[in-house]
């Protein structure tokens, strides 16, 4: 609990620290992203704490590179 | 223009010399030498080798757009939405290498030094650093480089000087006994891991650098990639000469015991957490190289104004998949091995010419 | 930038944070085998005895001898960890004794827990505690030395030097024996002698003339990770010719007429070259080396060049047959290469090594070795002629 606390905390001075400069940029595009990014970063850091079991890529070049290396790369070498 | 800083061909050259040797330096013998034994230095060879005629096909890359990062022109060679995806993609490779040497530096530091750290603390903290250097601009984090390299320079010569009286010859004898299979087995991560890693991100930082001719960018390249591959082979050969094949196999931080090993009259032991500097500074310009280049090409993905807002996002995000990549050591060096080299192999051998040759058709029809 | 790094430096460190008053210096480990369990002693620096010693009113033992069973190592520790008031730091450990019953059992998880300890370096001896326990010999106090374990450290590194039979071995050299395929390892031996009880005791520091004292004997053979048996001092010293180990040693020659000769080897090398008559591997040994007479107790004229000729032929002769004892019992009792021959025939003809490699100890029981030594008498001291056949 105390974590997320620290964790929200720290995301709020995150925003303070880049709000007067988002403020100069025109762009929407810019403003989105950020609270976007930072949402995704946050719910991944909450979901971690509480040790909701994420997707982990290496798992993705596991699954891909496995059967590469074992027939293809164990057979030529 | 997001990035408006220039680097030199100078500074170009150290940029890429500090990442070929990057976490290389520490972790590259043991997996080399687990296949290779004590062919293992002629593996390097062979790599160094494999890795200049790299360099030709990303110079070749370099030349189509010399204005512009893979990212900004993957739109017009490829069409605007496949383009997207396809730079997208591209993002994700030095994304989740930040995160992989995040973990790989924490791993070292938990296991070597501090174990009784949580590894969040350290890879935490190593962020921070990485998002300032970052924030401050291509230029300041490469040049931050350019100041390291004295004393990265002065500590490899005394590494090297300091262990040469416990080199043992009959270590890496005999050459070739068990054939060349072995030795082109070794070579696998070898190519990977200090040439293709570094020139595939390249592609985002070409742009930036202040030539008059394209050509300094090849000469730059090959100095670099020589000057960095003659140091993990030195290295690699150092390891066996002290170790042997298959001692260094066994270890998992091989230049760290190394480092352990050196006494010299019993008066100058000990220093193995000074020689660690060496692989924090090459460890920190590699991330950075690597965060610089996603949250950039984010950004000019995204068609920002600034990409610094999302450098603490993205930072946050590379934390966690940090800890999420590795549920335990065994399974991050099985991966990191034997499937990740691949995956490097796809990016620079079917990845990049595939860039190449839409570039130089589309360069033909406009 | 530069402040950055200095950050990094300093400021991750406070979970590891341990003041040296803290840390319980341990200097020498002893590992033993008890039942099924692992009986685990550390000697750990007790840092205000030593001072007090030097200021000369040392009362108390300057080191503390902890121990406790457990059924892995890491437990022995933990336990050791309730009776020791401080934290047991390892990074200073100097030797490491084992057991003689361990190292005949399970050496290999020996090994393995030193191996993966992050504290551990690699410099330190290790050593088998011959007809002993490791126990026992950290218990015993020597009055030499402040902190024992440094004495037996120092000593093996002078024994290997000055006399032939003994071994300093690190743990890194072992390790590289046990994953060799054509080389078994050795580790010297350190034996009590004298009484037991008394070893221990303060007394025996006390007392001017020790009555217990521990000696270096001889070397220990290993087959993979089990001790097997052990050299006698002869071949102990064969087995560091025939491995180029010799720095500096004396050897004893016999005079032509009867009586002694002391002889000091200055320089020795070794070389070993393999070779093949058909699929048969044989090993040829060459000693080159260089003495000089220290000490004449037999009427022989030393500044006769027969005589010379005559003792060089005598000393090749007891080199030779050192080296073959060695060989032999290598062979017959222990079938164990000890000495490397598998690797160097590795090295040599790697194409010819593979298919012996699978069933090496029985090839090397039946290998051929022949041993050629030339030994060369430079010089001999001070006075010329000796005054012993002067006076004959």
């Amino acid at each position: 609990m105390w974590k997320v606390i620290g964790l929200l905390l720290v995301s709020a001075a995150i925003v303070q620290f880049e709000y007067s400069h988002l403020k100069k940029i025109r762009n929407r595009m810019d403003r989105w992203s950020f609270a976007v990014l930072l949402g995704v970063g946050l719910m991944l850091s909450i979901m971690k704490m509480y040790d909701v079991p994420l997707f982990n890529p290496l798992q993705a070049i596991e699954f891909i590179y496995k059967p590469i290396y074992e027939n293809v790369f164990n057979r030529v070498l | 223009m997001l990035e408006k800083g220039r680097i030199s061909v100078a500074q170009f050259t150290i940029l890429i010399f500090l990442v070929t040797t990057g976490d290389s330096i520490l972790v590259l013998p043991s997996s080399v030498a687990g296949e290779a034994k004590n062919d293992a230095w002629l593996s390097g060879i062979f790599a160094l080798g494999i890795g200049l005629l790299l360099v030709l096909l990303f110079y070749q890359v370099s030349k189509l757009f010399p204005d512009l990062t893979f990212v900004e022109y993957s739109d017009r060679i490829f069409g605007s939405f496949l383009g997207k995806v396809l730079a997208g993609f591209f993002l994700l490779y030095p994304f989740l290498s930040v995160a992989l040497l995040l973990r790989e530096l924490g791993d070292f530091l938990t296991t070597q030094i501090l174990p009784h750290t949580p590894i969040e603390a350290i890879t935490i903290l190593f962020m921070v650093f990485v998002i300032y250097g970052t924030r401050l601009g291509l230029e300041t984090w490469v040049r931050a480089g350019q100041v390291f390299l004295p004393f990265f320079l002065l500590l490899v010569v005394l590494f090297f000087a300091f262990l040469a009286p416990q080199f043992h010859l009959d270590n890496i004898k005999p050459i070739l006994g068990e054939g060349v299979k072995p030795m082109l087995r070794g070579s696998l991560t070898f190519i990977a891991f200090p040439f293709m890693e570094t020139l595939i991100v390249l592609i985002m930082i070409f742009p930036y650098v202040k030539i008059k001719k394209q050509i300094e960018l090849r000469n730059a390249m090959l100095i670099a990639q020589t000057a960095g591959g003659t140091l993990l082979i030195l290295m690699m050969l150092t390891a066996l000469l002290v170790f042997g094949g298959e001692l260094v196999a066994h270890q998992q931080y091989p230049s760290y015991s190394l480092a352990k090993k050196i006494n010299i009259g019993k008066f100058l032991e000990r220093i193995e957490a000074i020689i660690a500097i060496l692989w924090l500074i090459t460890i920190f310009i590699k991330a950075t190289f690597y965060f610089y280049s996603s949250t950039l090409g984010l950004a000019q993905l995204l068609r920002l104004q600034d990409y610094r807002p999302l450098t603490f996002p993205l930072g946050i995000i590379a934390i966690v998949l940090s800890i999420e990549v590795s549920p335990s050591i065994t399974y991050y060096n099985e991966v990191i091995s034997k499937y990740w080299p691949l995956f490097d192999f796809t990016m620079s051998l079917i990845f990049i010419p595939l860039i190449l040759v839409f570039g130089l058709f589309y360069l033909k029809n406009n | 930038m530069l402040l950055m790094i200095l950050m990094l430096t300093f400021t991750s460190g406070c979970w590891d944070v341990r003041e040296l008053s803290d840390l319980g210096i341990t200097v020498a480990l002893g590992l033993d085998k008890k039942g099924d369990e692992f009986n685990v002693a550390v000697q750990v620096v007790n840092p205000g005895e030593i001072s007090r010693i030097s200021g000369g009113a040392g009362t108390k033992k300057p080191v503390t001898v902890y121990e406790e069973t457990g059924e892995t190592i890491t437990e022995a520790f933990r336990k050791i960890l309730t009776t020791s008031p401080n934290n047991i730091y390892l990074s200073h450990v100097r030797v490491v004794v084992i057991g003689e019953e361990l190292a005949k059992d399970r050496m290999k998880y020996v090994l393995d827990f030193i191996s993966r300890n992050h504290e551990f370096r690699t410099d330190f001896f290790l050593i088998v505690a011959k007809d002993s326990t490791a126990d026992t010999i950290l218990k015993v106090m020597t009055a030499t030395e402040n902190v024992p374990a440094n004495k037996i450290y120092e000593s093996l590194e002078k024994s290997e030097e000055l006399y032939a039979p003994t071994k300093a071995v690190t743990l890194d050299d072992l390790k590289m024996d046990l994953l060799n395929k054509g080389k078994q390892p050795v580790l010297t031996g350190i034996r009590l002698i004298g009484d037991e009880d008394r070893a221990a005791s303060e007394e025996n520091v006390k007392n001017l003339k020790n009555t217990s004292k521990l000696k270096y004997e001889n070397l220990a053979v290993f087959k993979k990770d089990r001790l097997i048996g052990w050299l006698s001092e002869d071949e102990s010293k064969g087995y560091n010719y025939l491995i180029n180990n010799v720095v500096r040693a004396n050897g004893v020659v016999t005079c032509p007429d009867g009586g002694k000769l002391g002889m000091n080897l200055i320089k020795t090398k070794t070389k070993l070259q393999s070779e093949f008559t058909g699929d048969q591997p044989i090993m040829n040994i060459e000693i080159t080396g260089e003495g000089n007479i220290d000490e004449v107790s037999c009427g022989i004229d030393i500044t006769k060049q027969d005589n010379i000729a005559k003792l060089e032929q005598i000393w090749n002769q007891r080199i030779t047959s050192l080296c073959l004892k060695a060989v032999d019992s290598a062979q017959e009792e222990f079938q164990s290469d000890i000495f490397g021959f598998g690797e160097v025939i590795h090295r040599q003809h790697p194409r010819k090594w593979k298919p012996l490699k699978d069933h090496w100890d029985e090839e090397f029981k039946d290998l051929e070795v022949k041993v050629t030594t030339k030994l060369k008498i430079r010089r001999f001291g001070t006075i010329t002629d000796s005054i012993v056949s002067e006076l004959e």
